[in-house]
């Protein structure tokens, strides 16, 4: 719909054309690419805070996730496709009132190996895009820790966290990085599947799927772990939630892993987020870079 | 849009759906249109909000009055149902406090004045009080808290009673994460340009917030008086000690309870997120002067591949 473009349509059929259909693949890598332009741009003090308010976003979906599965007892593949609806909430936000979130933002590496945006801006818009994340997730522990929401029917929906969080720093490091480079592509799937959409509608429509997916199939979102695993790491402090977790599974809990450094960062940060790179960064948008926007590609 | 660098024989048809400096664009002008609006007529459509989520309210207390789901399948059963409210307010047209926070944004940006915030601010919250109680006096004669052998009104009598119950600080803290959510909403449906989008739109956050039970000031002047109403009925008061399996003490469910113990916290924990963590964030990111975020969003990736 662009200036040059309108004018070429024009010549061809002698009358203005209005195109309305949802945009074909080799015009989303080309929006695509143009949006890694422009996100290049943006300065480090709104980035940070757009990169504070996707892990807002993000820690407001995981909430109600644990939310609506923390007294399911039965129907285990149901209540975790009802999760990853509910989870969905954050991409919506994210793509919708914009924010800029560290895995969604590994599909601008299209402009990168365009070349229209140097390694360095890649580079910094990811780091920035992690470190405010991280600073979001960490508010609405804070927030979420103060409404007591955690106390809800016993404490069970503290010991929900606390043991999803548990089972996500036990994980070896070739799951976690796998469980990471699912996720990702299903993340960046469903960006890309947005870049398609005129309408919200769409693009709420084409986040559902990829979103409730890789939450209800259990894998690892290096954002959603910013404020799953802080939130889990406050809340073991607490006797009764623990006792409340202690009740679920049925015997002694351990949850000697459960740690800031050791647990969260080593064990599963690190892995998760190199998934998560790999799964954006090549599987994604690399492929799509080959498929639509290589140099050598002359059809688009 | 930026029609000035388009040349003028080119007419730019945009059908996509707002991006967010447009967004924050359309907000700063619609708090101009606001903080113009007569005081009558505020009033009135303040009224109205305060019933459109009265009416949300009351059909969520019903959907989920005997659910025998679990606890959260129920909460977000409660939450979709309750957006009823907000869609009606956002496409039929209402002034509602809590989305009304968002008109920071043209305060920020120095477009209104002090006095007119304040003033559309005061006015919608008292007339949303209004509409909200005029909801309550109209379901409570309607005698719906007697369906289903009075679970309805037990329901609705539970809801109170745990929100007068709530300490300050987790009051606040539910009333800053509630109004993050509807002033998001609200700001997704500045992104929509038909109503199926802002349906759903709708959806996700509202549903989100009532699910997990953050406090909305406006529903609870709804909830609240009615469950003061319904406490001086006796066949609902034991319909509900027998849904609860206990009996119940009912003595924070006062008026005085109610404004004290909820609304305050509340209202304030709702300007938060409304006001500080939507609002002003999201000028800062958009509207700040030293910032120029181009509105033409579409453009040749590779201008040179043509």
């Amino acid at each position: 719909m662009s200036g040059t473009q309108d004018n070429s349509t024009t010549q061809e059929y002698a009358m203005p054309v209005l195109e309305v259909d949802a945009y074909a693949p080799a015009k989303m890598a080309d929006r695509v690419g143009m949006v890694g332009v422009s996100k290049s741009k943006l300065s480090t003090l709104t980035l940070l805070a757009l990169s504070i308010l996707a892990g807002v976003f993000i820690a407001l979906g995981a909430q109600l996730w644990m939310l609506v599965v923390h007294t399911a007892t039965s129907n285990y593949g149901l209540n975790q496709l009802v999760g990853g609806v509910a989870f969905t909430l954050a991409l919506v936000l994210i793509v919708i009132a914009g924010a800029e979130l560290f895995t969604g933002n590994c599909l601008i590496a299209m402009s990168f190996m365009a070349r229209k945006i140097t390694g360095r801006d890649l580079a910094r818009n990811l780091i920035i895009a992690f470190i405010g994340n991280f600073i979001g997730a960490l508010t609405l522990v804070l927030w979420i820790y103060n409404s007591g929401q955690w106390m809800a029917n016993n404490y069970l929906l503290g010991a929900k966290i606390v043991l999803t969080a548990n089972d996500k720093v036990n994980i070896p490091f070739g799951a976690a990085f796998t469980r990471g480079v699912l996720c990702n592509t299903l993340v960046c799937l469903g960006i890309w599947l947005c870049y398609s959409g005129r309408s919200n509608l769409d693009k709420m429509l084409a986040l559902l799927w990829p979103i409730s997916c890789l939450i209800a199939c259990g894998f690892e979102h290096c954002v959603v772990n910013m404020w799953l695993i802080p939130m889990a790491l406050v809340l073991k402090g607490n006797s009764s939630v623990v006792a409340a977790a202690e009740k679920v599974t049925g015997g002694k809990l351990d949850i000697s892993n459960l740690t800031f450094f050791k647990g969260f960062l080593i064990d599963n940060m690190v892995p998760v987020v190199l998934g998560n790179l790999f799964g954006g960064v090549v599987l994604i948008a690399g492929v799509y870079w080959y498929i639509y926007l290589r140099p050598s590609n002359k059809a688009l | 849009m930026a029609e000035n660098s388009v040349p003028k024989t080119i007419q730019l048809i945009d059908i996509d759906a707002y991006a967010p400096p447009q967004i924050a664009a359309r907000i700063d002008k619609v708090a101009t249109v606001k903080a113009q609006l007569t005081f009558v007529k505020t009033f009135l459509l303040g009224i109205l909000a305060g019933a459109y989520i009265g009416i949300g309210a009351q059909f969520a207390t019903l959907v989920t009055c005997d659910s025998t789901l679990h606890f959260g399948l129920t909460s977000m059963i409660a939450g979709i149902t309750f957006s009823l409210g907000l869609m009606l307010v956002v496409i039929a047209g209402a002034e509602l406090f809590t989305g009304n926070n968002l008109i920071i944004m043209g305060y920020v940006s120095k477009r209104i004045r002090t006095r007119d915030v304040l003033n559309n601010w005061i006015v919608s919250y008292v007339s949303n009080l209004v509409g909200s109680l005029t909801m309550v006096f109209w379901v409570y004669n309607s005698h719906q808290f007697e369906f289903f052998h009075h679970m309805v009104g037990a329901k609705a009598l539970l809801i109170a009673n745990t929100k007068v119950n709530l300490d300050f600080k987790v009051a606040l803290a539910r009333g800053v994460l509630c109004n993050s959510m509807v002033c998001l909403a609200v700001w997704l449906c500045f992104s929509s340009r038909n109503v199926a989008d802002k349906i759903i739109a709708i959806v996700f956050p509202i549903g989100g917030f009532v699910a997990s039970g953050f406090e909305h000031c406006v529903a609870n002047m709804y909830f609240i008086p009615m469950g003061i109403t319904l406490k001086g009925n006796p066949t609902v008061v034991a319909a509900a000690e027998k849904m609860a399996g206990k009996t119940l003490d009912f003595s924070q469910l006062t008026w005085g309870g109610f404004f004290v113990n909820n609304l305050i916290p509340v209202t304030l924990g709702n300007i938060v997120g409304g006001v500080i963590l939507v609002g002003v964030m999201f000028w800062f990111v958009y509207l700040r002067p030293d910032i120029s975020f181009s509105l033409k969003v579409k453009q040749d990736f590779y201008h040179d591949k043509k």
